[in-house]
């Protein structure tokens, strides 16, 4: 029979040598830097990319119905959405005063990022899909001047199932799958919080 | 080298071991252990300049380490659980003397308790002052103090039990 410290004596004769190097931390720690800015840099560029590439379609292309206008609009506003909340998120992650806290309260915090990711990826993913779609179908109108009757209702065909196929099977999957992973995090972070009360 | 460097190096020589043992005692598993010390001092680094100032950088450095400890496991949790104690005895069986049993077979143990008791018990035993410790968990240092009272019980009676086979 050893009582605790008999047995904490034994915490004090394990080897010492193992652990990290100070050279693969500092490398890890150089290569971690370049991936934050280069994750940042390449989604900000492509985004600014389309962003600009839009607006000049919209101010070089002579449409003939307002409903394009509009449509480029809707387009545009989705774009600069996804921006924001892009660079919101970025800034989230990058504020680490949340990590610094007692870890009850961080746990809380992990939770509830958790729980804002769940309805970006799927509410409000499914307002943006539903604002895209309004955008292309109202560009129907100004194809349908431009194009033969065959390649409008093509276009309008692929355009519908296209909508149908994201809500119907694409979203309904993800959504699924996404709820079923908060909910095993949250229920593992509630565990754990509840330990610290 | 920078004065940021050469801060760095002194806190991850002063400070590595230990928070290894934490990382090892809460995952029981050395490949784990390491990603997360790593994990750790990565974080240590980028937030480095909200560290000046401090008069306890060891105690930062552990509310780090034991954040990033409790959202590591996730979804591995449950499977980890179960394969800790076959792994943690295969880990040594070439070099294992009756000195590392013995240690091997406290991380078995630390294993079976709860994660916010590993978290403790490591600190205890790498003899952090209560303050500190409390400072770390967020707990109340009276509160700390009948916790850590029954950890101790915990973990002597299972390992004991453990011994006996």
């Amino acid at each position: 029979m050893k009582d605790f410290d008999e047995i904490k004596q034994l915490w004090h004769v394990q080897e010492t040598s193992a652990g990290p190097l100070f050279k693969d931390v500092t490398k890890a720690v150089r290569e971690t830097g370049k991936g934050y800015a280069q994750k940042l840099l390449v989604q900000t560029l492509s985004v600014a990319v389309v962003l600009i590439a839009l607006l000049a379609i919209w101010i070089w292309v002579p449409f003939l119905t307002w409903t394009a206008h509009l449509s480029l609009l809707i387009i545009s506003v989705c774009v600069g959405y996804y921006l924001t909340v892009q660079w919101r998120d970025y800034q989230r992650i990058k504020d680490s005063s949340a990590l610094l806290g007692e870890p009850e309260k961080y746990l809380e915090y992990v939770k509830s990022y958790q729980a804002s990711r769940y309805k970006l990826n799927t509410r409000n993913y499914l307002i943006y899909l539903c604002c895209i779609s309004l955008a292309i179908g109202i560009y129907g109108i100004e194809m349908y001047f431009m194009m033969s009757t065959v390649v409008f209702c093509a276009y309008m065909a692929f355009t519908i199932a296209w909508i149908a196929a994201c809500y119907f099977i694409f979203m309904k999957a993800y959504m699924k799958r996404e709820n079923q992973r908060l909910q095993d995090i949250i229920s593992q972070l509630e565990h754990i919080r509840k330990q610290f009360q | 080298m920078s004065q940021n460097q050469r801060l760095f190096k002194e806190l991850f020589e002063q400070n590595s071991r230990k928070i290894y043992h934490l990382c090892y005692g809460y995952t029981g598993d050395s490949d784990s252990a390491n990603d997360l010390v790593q994990e750790t001092f990565i974080k240590v680094w980028q937030n480095l300049d909200k560290f000046r100032n401090q008069s306890q950088l060891s105690t930062w450095i552990y509310r780090i380490a034991v954040n990033t400890c409790l959202t590591h496991l996730r979804g591995e949790k449950r499977k980890l659980t179960e394969e800790l104690n076959d792994h943690l005895i295969e880990n040594y069986t070439e070099e294992s003397s009756e000195k590392q049993e013995q240690i091997n077979l406290l991380y078995k143990c630390i294993a079976q308790l709860e994660e916010n008791e590993r978290i403790i018990i490591t600190m205890v035993l790498d003899e952090l002052p209560y303050p500190e410790i409390a400072e770390i968990s967020g707990i109340s240092e009276g509160n700390l103090r009948v916790k850590i009272h029954r950890i101790k019980q915990k973990l002597a009676s299972i390992y004991n039990k453990y011994e006996r086979f």
